[in-house]
């Protein structure tokens, strides 16, 4: 097992995120075969079903796509679905908290964007 | 498979070893059986295997009662504890009589499974130790391709690495021949993730049955400054509260609501920490 | 059908062992017993009885079977009843097959007791008691429902513990201690004994059968819903 997944998120999120990690790294290019619920949930130890749960919201978002009897494959625009879902959560997750925390440091706007640069 | 459960109560000597349990669980599904030495688990497991009658309520599996009734318990196979085998028998005999009681059993499977656990057809199970008579029963449970398989404590006496083995080989029948599986255990870390569905017994009583997916929203770890927490969790039922430092943790049943306040944090709660706040609790209502 | 196979398979391989053993020591003591006769035949007479010993290995044989194979077959997913009568069957087939063997060693008794021309040898078995005959089938009969008579007692015995625990038992054996005393004190043995006598031996094994047929219903109905574990 090269990864082994953590406590902290539920199970079919991490699975998720880890498939969304490897297209948008590059590691999983359009049309590559992604491994198969099954093969998840052998792999990770895990329920079939929760496997499941991971990679159908994989479908849902049209990041992945089932071909019947074969598998399942990486599509075309999944790299730009990611990215533009990503930039979303990018903002909650990141600038706003960073933002409060400057606040509450006395951070200028100005500082913060020197502080960006130089990071 | 669908085991209908209605108002189940088992008296041993005057005490409630189950009280007025109900519920329903369909399949194929990987199920975890859970709860504290003596919260009724075997008990209840025993009811269902059809091996103490109740003393109230009833237990039916697709519609029939399952007390006495050979033709639904064909279709289970109860790996207990312990005393599953003939002592005077070896191995080889052992798995040759599961053929005329299991009408699914898979030879193949059996024959496999004795290699990967590395067990001699020729000795008895009298001479077997503990890990031993534990891997006979995991073949004799997942050979016997059973509708309803149920695991009480399978693994008494066996390492980390037959363990393992143990929930590859849950997950792989899972695929290939999806059953009910019922499995009670005390290594819930180990195991949790393998559960579709939840199932926990405290003190003789039904505490909770939820899907894995319901499990995170059910139960959360709220935590902060005590007065924020305590602001937060006002009208929720408490499972567990720990001040440390002007610092809050308190164990909720969120019941899928939302939690909301200023200034704190919400965490999932393991299976395995909510039974040791259970136990918690449980001794304080006992201090009380 | 194919449970009530694995049920006689699973009976046999339990019991195997240690009815080898019991019937390799009887048959060591019969040897000796001859070797014996060998030398000292001319001071002593010699009495033997083959089916005693049997009788009494076979009710401690009965006595623990519920506790090892009950709640084993139950798991199994054997109905209680079905359990019955799959012990029923091989308290038949076991029976039967002791009392084979049993006539067969009376038979080869007096054959080489004869071929030796050991005149001091006497045979003990419950049959001289109705009847002078020692014909193979005859003590084959009387053997088997004997032998499935103290089966079938002792598994009483069993159910009684097994139901009603350890006090239950004891007082159950009690009670029963108590018959052959009202026997004496009432002196109802003599009138017994008389028709005990009087009996053809047709007429014994009838009401033998009956008695175990009773005992049978008796133990059915006892465990109609017992559960898999002794109380």
């Amino acid at each position: 097992m090269i990864y082994s997944l953590s406590n902290e998120k539920p199970i079919f999120q991490q699975i998720r995120e880890r498939v969304e990690d490897a297209i948008l790294d590059g590691q999983l290019q359009s049309e590559d075969r992604i491994p198969s619920t099954n093969e998840f949930a052998k792999e990770y130890q895990i329920n079939p079903a929760t496997a499941g749960k991971g990679v159908n919201e994989l479908v849902e978002k049209g990041v992945i796509y089932k071909k019947r009897g074969v598998g399942m494959f990486v599509s075309t625009d999944a790299r730009k679905i990611l990215i533009a879902e990503r930039k979303e959560n990018f903002f909650a997750q990141h600038i706003e908290p960073l933002k409060k925390e400057a606040v509450r440091l006395g951070i200028s706007d100005e500082e913060l964007q020197n502080m960006l640069q130089r990071g | 498979m669908k085991i209908d459960v209605r108002n189940v109560s088992k008296l041993y000597k005057q005490k409630h070893a189950l009280k007025n349990v109900s519920f329903t669980i369909e399949g194929p599904k990987i199920i975890g059986f859970l709860g504290h030495n003596g919260a009724g688990k075997t008990t209840f497991l025993n009811l269902l295997a059809g091996l103490i009658p109740a003393t109230e309520g009833h237990i039916r599996i697709n519609g029939e009662n399952v007390f006495n009734a050979p033709a639904i318990l064909r279709n289970i196979c109860f790996v207990a504890e312990s005393g599953n085998f003939q002592e005077d028998m070896t191995i080889a005999q052992c798995l040759k009589a599961n053929r005329f009681f299991y009408p699914k059993w898979d030879e193949q499977l059996a024959n496999e499974l004795l290699q990967v656990f590395a067990l001699n057809p020729k000795d008895k199970v009298r001479n077997l130790s503990k890990g031993m008579v534990s891997a006979l029963g995991i073949i004799t449970g997942f050979a016997s391709h059973a509708a309803i398989t149920i695991f009480d404590e399978p693994y008494i006496g066996l390492d980390v690495a037959a363990r393992n083995t143990f929930y590859d080989l849950l997950i792989d029948q899972q695929i290939e021949h999806p059953r009910l599986f019922l499995l009670s255990t005390h290594l819930i870390d180990e195991a949790s993730e393998l559960f579709e569905e939840i199932l926990i017994l405290q003190e003789g009583e039904l505490l909770l049955q939820k899907t894995a997916e319901q499990w995170d929203q059910y139960i959360v770890a709220v935590k902060g400054n005590a007065q924020d927490v305590e602001r937060a969790i006002l009208d929720l039922e408490v499972i567990y509260k720990h001040i440390f430092m002007h610092d809050m943790t308190a164990v909720v049943y969120a019941k899928g609501r939302a939690i909301e306040g200023e200034n704190i944090t919400l965490e999932n709660v393991s299976l395995q920490d909510l039974l040791v706040y259970l136990s918690k609790q449980q001794k304080e209502r006992l201090v009380k | 059908m194919k449970t009530v196979q694995g049920s006689l398979y699973v009976f046999f391989q339990s019991y195997k062992k240690s009815n080898i053993i019991f019937w390799c020591i009887l048959f060591a003591i019969v040897l000796l017993s001859f070797f014996i006769d060998t030398f000292f035949g001319q001071y002593i007479t010699f009495a033997m009885t083959i089916s005693i010993p049997v009788y009494i290995f076979y009710s401690t044989m009965g006595a623990k079977i519920l506790n090892k194979t009950l709640p084993y077959f139950l798991k199994l997913g054997l109905s209680r009843m079905q359990y019955v009568w799959n012990v029923g069957l091989f308290f038949i087939v076991w029976s039967l097959i002791g009392a084979f063997i049993i006539a067969c060693t009376h038979k080869m008794i007096s054959f080489v007791s004869n071929l030796l021309d050991y005149q001091n040898m006497v045979i003990i078995h419950p049959l001289f008691f109705f009847s002078s005959s020692d014909s193979f089938f005859l003590t084959m009969a009387i053997d088997t429902v004997l032998l499935l008579l103290c089966l079938i007692s002792s598994l009483l015995l069993n159910v009684v513990f097994y139901r009603f625990g350890t006090l239950g038992g004891y007082s159950f054996i009690g009670v029963m201690a108590l018959i052959p005393i009202m026997m004496v004190i009432f002196g109802w043995y003599s009138p017994l004994l008389v028709t005990l006598s009087k009996a053809s031996t047709l007429q014994i094994i009838s009401s033998l059968l009956g008695m175990i047929i009773i005992i049978y219903i008796v133990i059915s109905s006892a465990l109609r819903k017992a559960p898999a574990m002794p109380s």
